[in-house]
């Protein structure tokens, strides 16, 4: 039988491990104000840093805002004065040469024929949206003899085939006799002769 | 200062001063750390913020020597045709400009021109987004020969790209005279419908000359840092 005498005070009592309660705690009231206080210094430091960088950008955009401004408004100007060239080069654009259709017209009118009246008319119109001239154009005339429907079939074709007048024509057969008829008080002489007009349409002239 | 030696008075003390350190933390978060937070992060867009108006800023202006030279060149073609094409008023008149303009071409290919009248101006409402130009009208009367019409139509239309004959009649006078027709046409000349615009236009051009200068100034100026 062992009898165990324990001669120790309880507040004599001392640990065997290296690491107690009483060293962490002395050891923590030192290093976490420490660390705590290298993260707020480390915190105030950003602070500063971004603040400064703040500063700095704003004084960056106080010199090249105004100068934005600018650049805006000439980009505007410049846009307005687009439109307005846009505009003007529009008149060339949507005219067509009355020099060279006339000129075509004349090679195509067969000599046995007679154009009494040539007229042209235009109007200003928009076409979707966008300001066009529409152009029409009238040949009125006589054609004389037994061959006189003919010459108007074949002028018609003519016409329709005519390449310096196609390129403007609003449809290839653009070209419509929209009067045949023969005189009022016809006689033998002039029986078989008739009054034609021929019609067409050309392509709108958008601006 | 001890504490005490009886235990559960001692859990007492250290269960307080824990609430105290804990309320201490907690104080510490709620009202010092948690703004600070909130100021950083403020700071942070704010500097996102700004760095992307600079990066638009900075776009924008190193577009701006193109669009001043772009602007320049258009104000430019703009002041040639209005110059070269366009009829103006002298003395809120414009038909005499247009009587001499139509009389020396007839004269260069040999037509005698029988009559120049005033047809007024067309509507400018009626072609929707046409505001600034509007069509000046003169009816002109001629008496000749259906070729040399054509001429006088090329000469007036190779002298003006910007006319624009809008009608021609063109009658035959079998008895009277085969060799010659009755013609009448209508001729649209562009003109501006603010008539102070040939000025605005100068105006402009002074404006852009003095920007070209200042930003060649501004690229010889050293880069500030």
């Amino acid at each position: 039988m062992n009898l165990r005498v324990d001669l120790i005070l309880d507040t004599e009592r001392r640990s065997a491990s290296v690491i107690n309660v009483k060293s962490v705690m002395r050891i923590s009231a030192i290093v976490v104000p420490s660390i705590l206080a290298l993260i707020v210094a480390w915190f105030m430091f950003s602070m500063w840093q971004l603040k400064t960088d703040r500063d700095s950008l704003k004084k960056a955009l106080d010199i090249e805002g105004p100068k934005k401004l600018l650049s805006l408004r000439v980009r505007a100007d410049l846009a307005n004065n687009a439109v307005v060239l846009n505009e003007l080069e529009g008149w060339r654009r949507a005219r067509i040469d009355w020099s060279d259709q006339l000129l075509g017209l004349q090679k195509q009118i067969p000599d046995k024929m007679q154009l009494s009246t040539l007229t042209m008319a235009s109007e200003l119109k928009p076409i979707n949206n966008a300001p066009a001239r529409l152009y029409n154009l009238a040949l009125d005339g006589q054609a004389v003899g037994d061959t006189a429907q003919t010459l108007v079939m074949q002028l018609q074709n003519v016409l329709m085939q005519s390449s310096s007048l196609s390129n403007c024509l609003a449809a290839t057969n653009a070209f419509k006799v929209t009067r045949f008829e023969g005189p009022e008080n016809a006689t033998d002489d002039n029986k078989n002769d008739r009054f034609f007009r021929i019609e067409c349409s050309y392509k709108p002239g958008l601006f | 200062m001890k504490l005490p030696t009886d235990k559960n008075e001692r859990m007492k003390i250290l269960g307080l001063i824990g609430f105290g350190i804990v309320a201490v933390i907690v104080c510490a978060i709620w009202f010092g750390l948690m703004p600070m937070l909130e100021q950083r992060e403020k700071l942070k867009k704010d500097i996102v913020s700004l760095n992307e108006k600079l990066a638009q800023a900075d776009k924008e202006n190193k577009q701006r020597g193109r669009d001043i030279d772009n602007n320049h060149k258009t104000i430019q073609s703009i002041k040639d045709i209005s110059d070269k094409y366009m009829i103006k008023p002298v003395l809120n008149n414009y038909v005499l400009e247009a009587t001499d303009f139509i009389e020396s071409q007839g004269k260069s290919v040999g037509v005698k021109i029988t009559g120049v009248h005033e047809g007024g101006f067309t509507e400018v409402s009626r072609l929707g987004d046409i505001r600034n130009a509007k069509a000046y009208i003169v009816h002109v009367n001629v008496e000749c020969g259906y070729s040399d019409f054509v001429k006088l139509l090329h000469q007036i239309e190779s002298a003006n790209p910007y006319y624009s004959v809008s009608s021609i009649t063109i009658t035959g006078q079998p008895i009277k005279d085969p060799r010659k027709q009755l013609i009448a046409f209508e001729l649209q000349w562009p003109t501006w419908s603010d008539t102070d615009m040939p000025a605005k236009l100068d105006e402009q051009l002074a404006e852009v000359a003095k920007l070209e200068m200042e930003e060649q100034l501004e690229a010889k100026k050293p880069i500030q840092k």
